[in-house]
């Protein structure tokens, strides 16, 4: 070969060595570690995203079958920037200065930022820092439009309670923790539901791409919308009325709460508590006893509303007739200690009979009583053992209802508790609901049976849930036992309307027959464990709705009292009783008689 | 010497490579367009780079038919005034991109490229000037071979300092050292087969060798960074490279289905368009380009090994060596062979002046190929270019 073949010969090497060199580099990389970039690229590609589920929506019942809303989700959105961007990159591709970039946070944000600039900025490796939570969807399209570089947003989701404080106690909220109260925080497990889950390749900013046949996708199991059997205008009333009576009382009133419910199903249709605070900014609220639902979270003696029970279990024993007499002296001794009707009863000194002893309340007609289921002189530990299968088998006194929401258990002593605390001093202030703690919730639902032939329903808040825009009742619930006879049970009605003519019946609407008990509660001062001198709960308990004997009550209603001067349950819960019995007459439109 | 038919596998080769090109730009065109629009807030349609590339490769074949007409004869005698224009071309995109004029487009502090907005129209002079220092190169030789002052000064000042200013004016000021290596490979091409002595070669690469390492002695660490030894994006570019070829494995994902288009290889359409064919065909795919490019090349050199005109041949073989230095610093740089420069792969990256330019020699050497002499005794071959030069000297309006 000539010098110039040699030359070309050169240049033709460095091809054919070009197609060697680079074919058996791509031979390796494409055929020989093939499984292993596949790998790489699917760490550097495959993302994995929770999609969040929704969170179930609270309603209350509007009548007998709409609903309206309690708890609404509402969009908002959380507002960051990214100070390694903007640091990084300001004055080139249109990526404003940090300086400038917060003026326009500020002018569009205003308020809602709610965090130090010099803070925002320290770090300048720092690639997400949140500067304004709960936006509002017009500002963020202000943000949108602002197109500032280095500024994102991502959605979030806020409660709201669109009644403001109506029923707050018992809706209650979760906090970020997801930890909460009420109906946030007892149905938080179905409320939640239960995220789902993406898995798919992405482009480089995370968008997922249709192609590859990896791609995972769970759905979001959104949480359930609950409906309540809370009737909105029976609570709405009901906190009005408590209210007015708190602000009526000037100071005397510490706190109201009331209980209305459905004594033929448990279900509850309002449950106020007073004073109240909004859910929806639960954490301007300084004192942590507001967010508490008393009707069932705090135990109480509640006095003599409780007689009706004592009397009841006598007569269902076959060892009372209302009808016989005793003799009144105003005091009895029990176990060398005197105990003495309230104040002011003097003037019934003397034989009367036990259905005059409820109307007066005497303390004395009720220890007689348990007496008589004893041995008639003494309260025998059979006659304890009477009451107490009674009030806790039966009633469900001194233990948790089973309603939905978080409750007390209170205290009752069993006659065989080991301390000798259930002793016959005990029991006989017991026939008139001193001695032990009860929720208001657990003395209602036992009440309900009392008055509604002998028929246990565990309360309830829930009348169903809310799906595709409809209400799905739930499954109605049967008794879950007999407490007391139907015969017991009428005897009882008329006896509680006797009573009523004795406390308030004249301001019942004319036409309708009501029944109730009231009681006046010396409280404990939780400071020294003796009773106050200066300071007493007014309770009532009672029903509506039975215009003959044979009629069952259609409401069962409970207000208590919870006093800072000296409550009476005839002078100061009556009045609450009355206008909301007077109300529920007309608001299930019974016919009066 | 008569005219016969042009060498039409050259062309085909190239009308191969620009449809693939253009199949690949439609596949991932819309791709690309919705990451850079997320990732920098452009607006750009979904079409818009298959378009814009299809015009481009429309122009490209025009300027191919050009090349293929326009005697050669004129572009040699413009040759001196070209590359001079070139130098001030590329002088003045540097002065006014450091002036921040609107019309230079700067990339990470390297100004490349004239752009003309309302056309939406980008010209990298450097280009020219690859072409333009082929055409001067290849008359220098000419020139000082006929006059026996190939190992001379009279050659050598001249045709160092054409390496001398495109060192400084394209690897220095626009910091691009890609296209400076395709040149001086263009002019050590040249120079190799234009007979100068194998002596004076070996020098020449001594002192380039030299210079390089006292540039290092005294400035190591902005050595490194123009070798691109130190590139801060260039681990990430090659290991999203290497991650197409890889996950393309034989066959290839299929087209459209590049996941790599999707924003996690950059330039993607432009120069790492090699990795997204891996990606796409896989090695089937790498491998037909290879041997499309071989076979171009090849013939390409056939025909400046069968061209007696010395001008004209030596033009042919600079062109193969700027075809052929793209393709191994291209491909090199995607594979990690060597380290990743910014440079085109000729006829499949998108991109305008490139190609055009690109397109415009291939169409010269087709002109050149329907002169070859075929067939002939190896003998003949050297010791006849001088005679047979003086009968193109009549036609050649150069005195």
């Amino acid at each position: 070969m000539t010098s110039r073949d040699w030359r070309y010969f050169w240049l033709k090497l460095i091809v054919a060595g070009m197609v060697v060199v680079f074919g058996a580099t791509l031979f390796t990389v494409q055929i020989v570690e093939h499984d292993k970039h596949v790998a790489e690229a699917n760490v550097m590609r495959i993302k994995q995203y929770e999609l969040l589920a929704k969170r179930g929506e609270v309603y209350f019942m509007d009548g007998k079958n709409n609903v309206s809303p309690a708890i609404m989700n509402e969009r908002t959105w959380t507002i960051f920037v990214d100070p390694y961007f903007i640091i990084k990159n300001a004055g080139s591709n249109g990526v404003l200065s940090k300086e400038e970039t917060q003026a326009k946070l500020v002018e569009i944000l205003g308020d809602a930022i709610n965090v130090s600039w010099d803070k925002v900025w320290a770090n300048k490796d720092n690639m997400y820092y949140e500067i304004a939570k709960n936006v509002d969807y017009d500002t963020v399209v202000k943000i949108k439009e602002a197109n500032l570089r280095g500024v994102g947003r991502k959605e979030t989701s806020r409660r709201v309670y669109p009644n403001g404080t109506l029923a707050a106690q018992l809706l209650g909220f979760t906090n970020a923790e997801g930890v909460g109260s009420g109906v946030e925080g007892a149905f938080n497990s179905r409320l939640t539901g239960e995220n789902g889950m993406l898995k798919t390749v992405t482009d480089v900013n995370e968008i997922p791409l249709s192609v590859g046949d990896d791609n995972i996708e769970i759905k979001a199991k959104d949480g359930e919308s609950i409906v309540l059997t809370i009737d909105e205008n029976i609570q709405r009333k009901v906190e009005s009325i408590i209210k007015k009576a708190v602000d009526n009382h000037k100071g005397g009133i510490g706190s109201a709460s009331a209980l209305v419910m459905e004594p033929t199903t448990g279900k509850v249709w309002a449950m106020a508590n007073y004073p109240t605070y909004n859910p929806g900014e639960y954490w301007t609220e300084k004192d942590a006893n507001i967010y508490v639902n008393r009707v069932t979270e705090t135990p109480y003696e509640p006095a003599s509303v409780c007689k009706p029970f004592t009397y009841a279990v006598a007569i269902n024993e076959g060892k009372l007739n209302p009808d016989e007499t005793y003799l009144n002296t105003g005091s009895t001794k029990v176990d060398n200690r005197v105990m003495n009707n309230a104040y002011g009863t003097a003037t019934r000194n003397g034989v009367i009979t036990f259905r005059k002893a409820l109307d007066y309340s005497l303390n004395t007609g009720s220890i007689e009583v348990l007496r008589k289921m004893g041995d008639g002189a003494n309260i025998t530990y059979d006659a304890r053992k009477t009451l107490y299968s009674y009030l806790y088998d039966s009633f469900g006194f001194g233990k948790k209802t089973g309603v939905e929401l978080y409750e007390a258990n209170g205290i009752i002593v069993s006659p065989d508790d080991p301390s000798g605390e259930g002793n016959a001093v005990r029991y006989a202030n017991m026939t008139f609901g001193q001695g032990m703690n009860l929720t208001m919730l657990q003395v209602a639902a036992g009440f309900s049976s009392l008055i509604n032939g002998g028929d246990y329903y565990t309360p309830t808040v829930v009348a169903g849930t809310y799906e595709n825009k409809k209400l799905v009742p739930a499954e109605a619930k049967l008794p879950v036992r007999k407490t007391i006879s139907n015969g017991t049970s009428v005897e009882m009605r008329k006896m509680l309307q006797e009573v009523r003519s004795e406390n308030g019946g004249q301001n019942d609407l004319p036409g309708y027959r009501v029944g109730v008990k009231t009681g006046t509660a010396e409280t404990i001062n939780p400071k020294t464990g003796q009773y106050w001198s200066g300071k007493t709960n007014a309770s009532a308990l009672g029903f509506g709705g039975a215009n003959d004997d044979s009629a069952l009550p259609s409401y069962v209603i409970m207000v208590r009292l919870d006093g800072e001067t000296l409550l009476w349950g005839s002078l100061d819960a009556i009045p609450v009783f009355t206008e909301i019995s007077n109300f529920m007459l007309q608001y299930l439109r019974i016919q009066p008689k | 010497m008569r005219k016969h038919k042009a060498d039409r596998i050259i062309a085909l080769m190239v009308i191969i490579l620009m449809l693939i090109s253009l199949v690949i730009v439609y596949a991932i065109g819309g791709r690309v367009a919705v990451a850079n629009n997320a990732a920098h807030g452009k607006n750009f349609s979904d079409s818009y780079f298959f378009t814009h590339h299809a015009v481009v490769i429309g122009a490209s074949i025009l300027f191919m038919i050009i090349g293929y007409k326009l005697p050669y004869q004129l572009l040699a005698k413009i040759a001196k005034k070209l590359f001079w224009l070139s130098i001030v071309l590329c002088l003045m995109v540097t002065i006014l991109g450091r002036m921040g004029a609107g019309i230079v487009t700067c990339d990470l502090g390297a100004c490349r490229a004239f752009y003309v907005p309302v056309v939406s129209v980008g010209f990298a002079p450097v280009e020219l000037l690859k072409i333009s220092a082929a055409l001067y190169g290849a008359y220098l030789i000419k020139s000082r071979k006929e006059t026996k002052q190939l190992d001379s000064k009279e050659f050598w000042v001249p045709y160092a300092s054409i390496f001398a200013m495109t060192a400084l004016f394209v690897g220095g000021f626009q910091k691009d050292l890609g296209s400076t290596v395709v040149i001086s490979m263009m002019l050590a091409s040249m120079a190799l087969v234009g007979g100068v002595s194998w002596k004076n070669l070996v020098i020449a690469g001594f002192v380039l060798l030299l210079a390089v390492g006292v540039l290092i002695a005294v400035a190591p660490h902005r050595m490194a960074r123009i070798m691109g030894w130190e590139g801060e994006g260039d681990s990430y570019h090659l290991e999203s490279s290497i991650i197409s070829f890889g996950t393309g494995g034989l066959f290839g994902l299929g087209l459209g289905n590049s996941i790599q288009a999707s924003g996690y290889l950059p330039e993607s359409l432009t120069d790492s368009i090699f990795s997204i064919i891996g990606e796409t065909w896989g090695f089937i795919g790498t491998m037909a380009v290879l041997i499309v490019f071989a076979i171009m090349l090849t013939r390409i050199i056939n025909v400046s090994r069968q061209t007696e005109d010395t001008e004209k041949s030596l033009f042919t073989v600079s062109v193969f060596a700027w075809i052929l230095s793209h393709v191994i610093i291209n491909v090199g740089g995607m594979l990690g062979i060597i380290p990743m420069k910014g440079i085109t792969l000729p006829f499949l990256s998108y991109g305008g002046t490139s190609m055009l330019f690109a397109a415009f020699a291939v169409g010269v050497v087709l002109q050149i190929s329907g002169w070859t002499k075929r067939k002939e005794s190896n003998e003949d071959s050297s010791s006849g270019w001088g005679q047979r030069r003086t009968r193109y000297s009549g036609s050649s309006s150069r005195s």
